[in-house]
Formats: C-alpha cells, structure tokens, sequence
C-alpha cells in the first residue's frame, strides 16, 4: 500500500456559536471565537489517499485530476466564504475545524473511487490542527 | 450530521524557552565536556511541543474537548512548570535526569497523562529541541 498527499490551502471566514446556548455559555465554550462578528483564518487541508501502484503507470492517481477533485468538491465552495451561511454541506453545523473536517471527508468520499481516501489533516493556524480517518 | 460520533484527532503546539547543560555531577567538566561536547556548556532553546489528543466530537459543540480547556491546562501543568527556566537548576527532576530532548518529552508526558478528562485521549507527545532535532512519544 503506498499513500500520497496532496496539500490545499483556503480562506474563509467564522464564528462559533450554539444558537441553543445563551451568551455565557457560548463564550464559556468557544472563548472569542464566539465574538458575533466572527474572525477568519488560512486553512490549510491536506487529503491523503491510499492504493497499490499500478506496473503499467507507476501512478497511484492521476495528481492534475485529485487536485481538479479537490477544488471542484470542496476547495472552491468554502474559499472565500462565511463557513456559517454560505456553504450547502455545512448547513446547520457549527463550523468548527472538528465538524469541517468531517464533512469535507463525506463531500470527497462520495467522488473518489471507493476505499481509496485514507487521511484529512485541517490546519486552522499553524498551532492547532485535526485529522480524520473515516472513524 | 445524523450517523454516530466521528472520532477524530487534534493536534496543538505550545512553545517555552528554557536553558540547560549536560553535566553528569560525578565527572570533571573535562570529562563532561568529551562526553556531551558543546551541550556540557549552559545555552537555550525555544522548544516546541506539539500534542495529540484523540476523541469523539460532541454533537452540541462541535468539538472533542473545549479548546480552551486544553490551553489552560497546557498553561498550568507545562507553561508554568518549564517556561523561562534553567532547567537542571530550577526542577529537582532534571538533576536526576539528564534534560536532553527524549528526557523532556517523558516528563511533559509524565505532567500530561492524567490532565485530560475522561472523554479524551492522549496519543502523542512530541518535543522538537530545534527544527532539526525532537523525540516523540505515543500512548502505547
């Protein structure tokens, strides 16, 4: 089995807020990251898909086809947007990298070949970032 | 999102800065300086220290432990224990033990693996000395 990574980046918008929760709480959870003009960051995802190397090609994946794969899925909905209103997949759901990075997962897994998407790693700063593996 | 909890890791880097030298007490500084070379000499490092927690994402808010939770706890069992210190002076723990990069990761380990509540848990710890040099321990 060989893995191979490829790495976009995006910029968007958000706030963290639980409508069900009162003032208080929201900044109790989310610090301000529940300020209600919301804050934005450079994202950065990383996709890792798994396979066997094919003799004939050598090329696990076509890399100018996973990257048009990438953006055309999830890259060109989420840059440049407010998380909270304005992508359809993450429609009521509080934008945090944990509920992104899932649903970016369910967005890419319906469009690649069955089985072979292994890994997503969702930097929201340098300094914190989630991964995912399909759990 | 309607099926059951996904699982899934994060990851957080704080930083500190901190002095030390290798010098084992029962040798000379020559020999200390032959065994550990320019490490027998007090110098610093702005250390990194990347941690990896694992869990399931709590519907309500989104998140597998709240973020600011892990930051103070962050703060009180290893910012305030190492940061701005000389470490074989300041902590007794580092006169037994030698401060090198593996020993350092074992006791932030050591501070972290109970901090964390029950809903989570710790997988990883990994300390870089330098962007070239870090050891790195897993909750195995």
């Amino acid at each position: 089995m060989i893995y191979l990574t490829k790495r976009v980046t995006f910029s968007a918008s958000h706030v963290l807020r639980n409508p069900d929760f009162d003032e208080k709480k929201n900044l109790d959870i989310y610090g301000k990251c529940s300020w209600p003009h919301g804050h934005g960051h450079n994202y950065i995802l990383e996709v890792t898909v798994q396979g066997h190397i094919p003799k004939e090609t050598g090329i696990l994946i076509d890399l100018k086809k996973l990257k048009h794969i990438i953006h055309e899925t999830v890259v060109d909905k989420l840059d440049h947007k407010f998380l909270n209103t304005d992508v359809e997949f993450l429609k009521g759901v509080i934008p945090t990298s944990e509920n992104l990075i899932v649903l970016i997962w369910k967005e890419l897994e319906n469009v690649l070949e069955p089985g072979t998407l292994y890994e997503l790693k969702l930097w929201e700063t340098e300094n914190n970032w989630v991964v995912y593996r399909g759990e | 999102m309607a099926n059951k909890n996904p699982i899934l890791e994060l990851y957080t880097r704080i930083s500190f800065s901190a002095a030390h030298s290798y010098r084992d007490q029962n040798k000379s500084p020559e020999e200390n300086r032959r065994q550990y070379g320019k490490n027998s000499h007090v110098h610093g490092h702005n250390y990194e220290v990347t941690l990896g927690l694992r869990g399931s994402v709590d519907m309500q808010s989104g998140m597998i432990i709240n973020f600011f939770e892990v930051k103070q706890i962050l703060k009180e069992k290893i910012l305030s224990v190492l940061d701005v210190t000389h470490l074989e002076e300041d902590i007794p723990w580092f006169r037994e033990n030698l401060p090198t990069t593996e020993n350092i990761t074992l006791f932030i380990y050591n501070k972290l693996k109970r901090a964390f509540p029950s809903s989570v848990t710790l997988i990883s710890v990994e300390v870089r000395e330098t962007p070239d040099l870090g050891a790195k321990i897993y909750n195995e």
